[in-house]
Parts: C-alpha cells; structure tokens; sequence
C-alpha cells in the first residue's frame, strides 16, 4: 500500500458519522436516526483479494423432443489458465453449458435455460476453490423441483455442510449468501428512475446476480462492466471489484438521492402542472368574467313599480263594492217593480172585469126574458110592460137598480191602470238603469281584474329579469373571488423536511433538513474512498494500456478508465470512448480492463474481484478472426503473468482458438458431434 | 170569493156556446147551433179561463202540424200577458176542472138565447145538450162589434172550437187531464198557472229554429 493511499486512510480516522454530524451541523443522533430510518449501513472495510477457480463442472439427465437419450457432460480438472468449451458447430450445446455453469455460480437459471433444458437436468455439480479451500455446489432436480448443497471439501475427512437448498428461490439466497460472504461483497443499491414523469423512481438492491454477471462476459458489449449499464450500476460493480471500502454504503446513499430527488421531480411536475392547470383556469374564468361583465352591463335594470298596481287593486276593491250594493239595489228594485207590475196586472184586470160586466149587463138589459129559468114558463106580455114602468123585474118582481156611478167607477178605474202602469213604467225604466248600472260596475271589475291580471303578468316578468340579473351578479361576484384565488400563487410545502420529535430531550419538535445530511453523507462518504479510487484507477490505467498492446490495440496512445466509469481513448491522436470503438474492440477492452483490475488487486491485495472470467462466442460475427486472435495471444500472456487467473472461453473451434488452448485444457466436439 | 160576476160567466159562456157550437138546420124549433155536452162546455171554458194552457196546447199542436200560426198565437197569449190579466182560475174536483155554471146557463136561458135539454129518464136530465137560437148568434155579432171588450171572447172561443175540433167533451178533458201541473194538483183547490213552463218551452222552440 502507497505512502499516498495509507494517508488517505488515517486522515478518515475521524469517525464517519461524527464526521457527518460536524459538517451537516446536526447531532450525531439526529444523523443516526436518519441513517437507520433510511436503512444506510457502513461498509468501512476494503477488499482483500479471493482467487477463484471452477474445478469440476458437471450435469446430467434425459433429453426430451427430438432426442431422447441420456446425457451427461463433464469438465474435469480445471485449473488456473485458458481454458475452452469448444465445437466446430454452433447448436452443439455451448450456450447450455455455459448457462448451467451460470446457474451454478449465480445460484438463479436465466430465463433462457428455465424455458430450455433445464428441466432435462437431474444432476448439476460445481466443483470451485477459494484459495485454499475447495467447495462443492451439487443439486439433484426431480419433477422440476430442485434440492441441494454447498460443501466444503475437506480431503480425506468427512465434508462439512455449509448450506442447503430445497428449491429454487432457496439456492439463489443460500448461493448469494455464500459468493458474498466468501467474497467481502456488499449488496449494491442504484436508484432506477421512473419511466413516467408522474412516477417516482425508486431504489433497486442488486444482489449477487448482478455482481456475478460482471464475470461473464457475453455478446453484448454495451457495459463495460456486467451484463446492464443502468442506474450507475457499472460504476458501483467497478468501486465494488477495485475493493474500495464505503461502496456499498455510498451506493446506497446515492440511491437514496436519485429516489428524494426523483420524488422532488414528481412534486415539481405535479406543481407545474398545478401551475399550468390554475393559469388554464384563471384565463378561463377571466374571459368568462369579461363576458358576464359585458352582459350585466347590456342588461337593462328592471324597473319595479307596484303603483299602477295598487291604484288598479284600489279601483277594483271600490268597484267590488259597488257591484254588490248596485247588485243588491237591483234585486230590492226589481222586486219593488214586480209588486208594482201585480198592482198594475191587479188593476188592469179590475177594469177589464169591469168592462166586461157593464158590457154584459148592457147585453142582457136589452133582452126582455122570455121565460122563467127556473120552471120555464113563458114571461107575458104584461109582466114586461110592468117592468119597464115600474121598475121590478118581470120574473122575481124586485126593484131593479140603475148603477149611475158607473162612470165614475170606470174613471177611477182607469186612473188606477194609468197610475199603476206609469208606476210601472217608472219601476221599469229605474230596474233598466239599476241593471245597466250593475251591468257596467260587473263589466268595470272584469276589466279591472284583467288589467290587473296583465300587471301581475308583468311584475312576473320584471320579477324575472330581476332574478336573472340578481344571478348574474352573484355569478359576476363569483367569478371575481375565483380570480383573486387563482391569482395568487399556491404555497407548496418543502418536500425535503421532516419532523422528528425526542420527547425526552426537545420538547419541541425540530425541523430536520435531512437533504442537506444526506449530501454531507454522500460528500463524506465518497471523500473515504475517492483518494484510494483514484491511486488504484491510475494503476489500472497504467495496466489497461500495457495489455492494450498485448491483444492488438497498440494504435491506443492513452486510455483512463474513470470513476464513473467511462473508458476515454485516445487512439492515433484522436480521442473516442468504449462505446465508439468497434465490437472487436470492445471485447479486448471489456476483458483486457477486467484483467486489469485482478492485476492491481493481486498486486496490492486489495480488491474482491474473484479473478476469473467466462467468455461467451468471442468468435462471434462482428469480432474479426486478428481481433480474436490477438486477444486469446494476449490472454495466453497474461494468464503467465497471472498465475491464478482462470479464463473459460465457449466458443465455436477456430484454428486460433485450438492453437492456444492446450488439447488437455478444452472440450471439443467434433463435427456434427455434442458436448452433451 | 168569485172573480167575475154572473153576466160575466154568462156572456163568457155565450160565447163559447155560439162559436163552440155545431151549426145546424132546419130544426122544428129553429136553433141554428147545437153544443153537445156540458163536460165540453167545462172544458172549453178550461182553455179560455187558462191561457197558458191553451198556450201550451198551441204548441203541441204546432209540434203535431209544424203550423207558425200555432207558435205565434202562443207567443201572442204570452207577450199580450194574458196568464196574468184573463185567467180566471179554477178549483179542480174528480173530474177536471169544474164550476158551477148553473146560475149563468140560467140567465141565457131566460132570455131566450139558449135551450137546454138533455136525456132524461126518471124526469132527470142526466147528459146535457144546448140549443143555439138565431138571436143568440145575431146578439154574439152585434155586441162584438158595439163593445170591444168582448171582442177578446169572439176571438178566443173561436180558437178553443178550433183546438178542440172534433173531440168531445170526455176526450177534451182527458187531454187536459195529461198535463202534469193539472194532474198533480190536489182537488179541491185552485189549478195552478204554467206560464213559466210556457215561456220556456217556448224559448226552447225559438233556440231550435
């Protein structure tokens, strides 16, 4: 270890959360507590370096489909150097071979192997050495349901059981569990951001499956390390492999920033949309405003005016009155008029009585009786002439009267016939006027009644208007107070305090700005590695160069693998990045930066990368037969200069391939011949 | 107490009498007319004494002959207020309407205007007829001419022979007799008037024109 880096190490003497508490200003416990609340756990310790070797790998079982045979395949006797799982054929069962082997040493079948032959399997064993201690992974599969275990090998003596599995979610904990405590690897938390801007992102633990994917190295070149470049992933793998100590604590302390910092973003979106939508609305209700205004303005204000009314209701009130009395003057006037109307009748037939009887009587007087009426003997000539000159009646012999006054009878009966008919007359002429009199008052509150009818009608209708109005001012009102509200700016509360209350010590409850913690953390944290990160990229850097030249990319003038980590080049004076080169390139470069690191790391005892590396088809179209070629020459070397570092390269056979890979230290099926 | 005097009844009843009368000839004793019956002599008087019966047997008959004369005459009877000023109510008894007429029939009598006769057996007349002597019929057109206040009676007992025709007097009054207001009125006492019912029937008629 450096002068440099021991420096770095003692000056971060200080301890770490006493540290955070000076530089955030808040009290240790207050700091505590906001660690533990967001689970971040210190990871002081750096790596010490583990060399892993697969010894034996083997599986066995029945195909099923087109074949139906048993089979079994067998690597036995692996060592350190290159070795090869080769045919001269692609679909010979490479890929399987490698995936079984991945399952082996993730401890979780990729979805490939699960939709595949994985069911064919009954067996599996990875023989493996860590250092000086070999292990065992063996499972057994029967009806899809999978059992095993881990051993440590221990010679002659019985082996001891580390752990067991009986299924699959078992083996991949038991087998994380095991790699990462072997190793002195951490589970590394990334934050993965959301793809909706409505939601929030959230922190994502990359477990054993993740740091072991950085081991295999497959067809796809896009990360420089491991199989996925999100979420700050490589870089967290990289510090992990450089054994950087504070990685996993850093890790999750970044993660905690994307997540805060992705929900402030959510808030922030939502608040601008809250924005958007209250500046939409106060245009809305500002326009619909100038409307109401304008029409409350146009409106006429309705004019109420009960006079007319009254003076009607006045009017009809007194003609009401009249009618009835008129009504009433008329009933006493007619009966008045029908007793004179008696009188006359009464009169009218006296005299026609009296006309008629003296009529009669004059009759009769002239006639002389020609017999008795009673026993019908005939009146003499005597008897008459008897009569007439004394007066007597020829029948009876009784004085006959003269009514002289008949005259005078007569006139007073015709003046009581021309009295009572004038009366008549009279009475008739007062019942005309006392009807017509009725008739108009009757005709008079009919009209009235109308009249008022009509003004009610309109008084409804000025009734109306005035509602209308009165809503349209209310509305108007309405509009203005909606306008006030949504021109003034809506509060939003920061998102990034909290309250924590200690009721023994503060009564009352502070306002924890655990954002700005948070960045002293990170800022702490980071300082605790930074210095070493840099000495041993430097390192690395150095190296990467040097085995640029060993696999064939001697145009590279300068290469420096960062923290983040991007891989800058300069190649023929022009610089470029490891995204920008060819796949070929890319292949030589994700191997020769791997190696790199396993270098430092031997040399400095520092680091947890595991030192070997699986490579899957580097034959493959797009890497060209000098690129391959270079780099199996360059990896042939390195291994020399590495005495523990294993390579197992799967792959179709190529005479370069052949060449380097040692007869002994390769499977090879032949023709149209399988591995298994 | 009586609303007309004796001469009253009797010119009233001459009248009927002579215009009521079936003209005869060449009887041994020279009456010219012959009136058959007293029950008809009640009933005529009936119609002259009622106008508003008459009136409405006016109208029945202008239903029955759909003659304007009938409808007219009746409206006349109504507009001239004759149920008022010439009715000259009756008492109903068991059979109609009835007075005793005997004191005015005896008057005509005298005077040689009238004979009465009847069948008799046991010296008692039991259905009476009358005789019209030609004095009486020259008398009837000589005092109608002198005194218009007898002219109503010429008139009107003409109109009584000519709604009475040929029905006797039980089938005349049979015929009054169907009239409610007559039929349900108690006996004993004063036949009620029927103006109004009259009157609208009468505007009933003028609607349907």
């Amino acid at each position: 270890m450096s002068k440099k880096t021991t420096a770095a190490i003692e000056k971060k003497k200080v301890g770490w959360l006493d540290n955070i508490a000076e530089k955030s200003g808040y009290d240790r416990k207050i700091v505590e507590r906001f660690l533990k609340k967001y689970n971040i756990k210190q990871s002081p310790n750096t790596g010490t370096p583990k060399r892993v070797n697969f010894l034996d790998i083997s599986f066995s079982g029945q195909k099923k489909g087109e074949y139906n045979n048993d089979f079994k395949f067998e690597f036995a006797d692996l060592n350190a150097g290159v070795w090869g799982i080769l045919s001269d054929k692609n679909g010979k069962g490479k890929t399987t071979a490698l995936e079984v082997i991945k399952w082996l040493f993730k401890g979780k079948a990729s979805a490939d192997l699960q939709s595949g032959v994985k069911s064919w399997i009954n067996e599996a064993a990875l023989k493996f050495r860590i250092d000086d201690k070999k292990y065992l992974l063996s499972l057994q599969q029967a009806d899809n349901v999978v059992s095993g275990q881990i051993e440590l090998l221990k010679g002659d003596i019985k082996n001891s059981v580390v752990s067991e599995f009986n299924s699959e979610d078992e083996m991949a904990e038991v087998v994380s569990d095991f790699w990462l405590n072997e190793l002195g690897l951490n589970q590394i938390a990334s934050f993965r951001q959301s793809g909706s801007e409505v939601e929030a992102g959230k922190e994502v633990v990359h477990g054993w499956p993740a740091l072991a994917a950085a081991l295999f190295i497959g067809t796809d070149y896009g990360a420089l390390f491991g199989d996925t470049a999100l979420s700050g992933l490589p870089t967290r793998i990289l510090n992990m492999f450089l054994g950087l100590p504070w990685i996993s604590t850093h890790a999750a302390l970044k993660a905690l920033d994307g997540q805060l910092k992705s929900e402030a973003q959510v808030e922030t979106v939502f608040e601008d949309r809250d924005k958007e939508n209250r500046r939409q609305r106060l245009v809305e209700i500002q326009s619909e405003l100038k409307l109401k205004r304008e029409e409350l303005a146009l409106r006429p204000i309705p004019q109420f005016n009960n006079d007319g009314y009254n003076d009607l209701q006045k009017q009809y009130n007194v003609n009401y009155a009249a009618e009835k009395t008129a009504y009433l003057e008329l009933i006493d006037e007619e009966d008045k008029a029908e007793l004179v109307t008696k009188e006359w009748v009464l009169d009218k037939k006296k005299l026609n009585s009296f006309l008629e009887d003296k009529a009669a009587n004059a009759v009769f007087k002239r006639l002389n009786p020609t017999c008795c009426p009673h026993c019908e003997s005939k009146i003499t000539q005597e008897q008459l002439e008897k009569e007439k000159n004394e007066h007597t009646c020829a029948i009876c012999d009784k004085r006959m009267i003269d009514t002289e006054d008949s005259d005078i009878i007569l006139s007073e009966l015709e003046e009581s016939v021309r009295a009572s008919a004038a009366m008549c007359d009279l009475m008739k002429n007062s019942v005309r006027s006392k009807k017509l009199r009725h008739a108009n008052l009757t005709q008079s509150i009919t009209d009235l009644k109308a009249a008022m009818d009509e003004y009610e009608e309109n008084l409804q209708t000025v009734r109306a208007a005035q509602t209308e109005l009165d809503g349209l001012k209310h509305e108007v009102t309405r509009l203005e107070i909606l306008e006030e509200e949504y021109k003034t700016a809506r509060t939003v509360e920061s998102i990034k305090t909290a309250v924590i209350e200690d009721e023994k010590e503060k009564p009352v409850a502070e306002v924890i700005d655990e954002n700005k913690i948070l960045q002293t953390a990170i800022k702490i944290t980071h300082a605790r590695f930074k210095d070493l990160q840099d000495e041993l990229l430097q390192d690395v850097n150095e190296r990467i160069l040097g085995y640029c030249k060993i696999v064939g990319l001697s145009q590279y003038q300068s290469v420096a693998l960062t923290s983040n980590p991007h891989l800058k080049i300069d190649k023929d004076g022009s610089p470029t990045s490891y995204s920008n080169v060819s796949k070929g390139e890319q292949l030589r470069l994700k191997v020769i930066v791997t190696i790199a690191l396993i270098s430092v790391a031997e040399e400095r005892g520092l680091g947890r990368h595991p030192g070997f590396l699986v490579i899957d088809s580097p034959a493959a179209q797009e890497v060209n037969p000098e690129d391959l070629n270079n780099l199996i020459n360059g990896l042939e070397g390195l291994c020399k200069v590495l005495p523990s570092l294993q390579i197992i390269i799967a792959s179709v056979a190529s005479p370069t391939l052949l060449a380097h890979i040692d007869d002994k230290q390769r499977l090879h099926a032949k023709g149209n011949d399988f591995l298994w | 107490m009586s609303q007309t005097t004796t001469v009253q009844d009797a010119i009233r009843l001459l009248y009927i009498l002579v215009r009521g009368s079936d003209k005869i000839s060449n009887h041994p004793d020279g009456y010219v007319g012959f009136f058959d019956g007293k029950a008809k002599l009640h009933a005529l008087d009936f119609w002259v004494r009622y106008p508003d019966f008459l009136a409405y047997e006016l109208l029945n008959k202008y239903d029955e002959t759909g003659e304007d004369k009938y409808l007219l005459k009746a409206e006349n009877i109504i507009d001239d207020q004759e149920p008022d000023l010439r009715s000259i109510p009756m008492i109903r008894y068991r059979f109609g309407a009835f007075e005793n007429l005997h004191e005015s029939l005896s008057l005509l009598v005298s005077k040689g205007l009238v004979y009465q006769d009847g069948d008799k057996s046991d010296e008692t007349i039991k259905a009476y007829y009358y005789y019209i002597t030609p004095l009486s019929v020259q008398l009837v057109d000589d005092v109608t001419a002198e005194f218009p206040s007898l002219a109503w009676y010429d008139e009107r007992a003409k109109l009584v022979k000519e709604i009475a025709g040929s029905l006797g007097g039980s089938a005349l009054k049979e015929r009054q007799y169907k009239h409610m207001s007559y039929a349900t009125t108690q006996l004993g006492t004063q036949i009620p008037s029927i103006k109004n019912e009259v009157i609208n029937r009468l505007k009933a008629l003028n609607r349907a024109k």
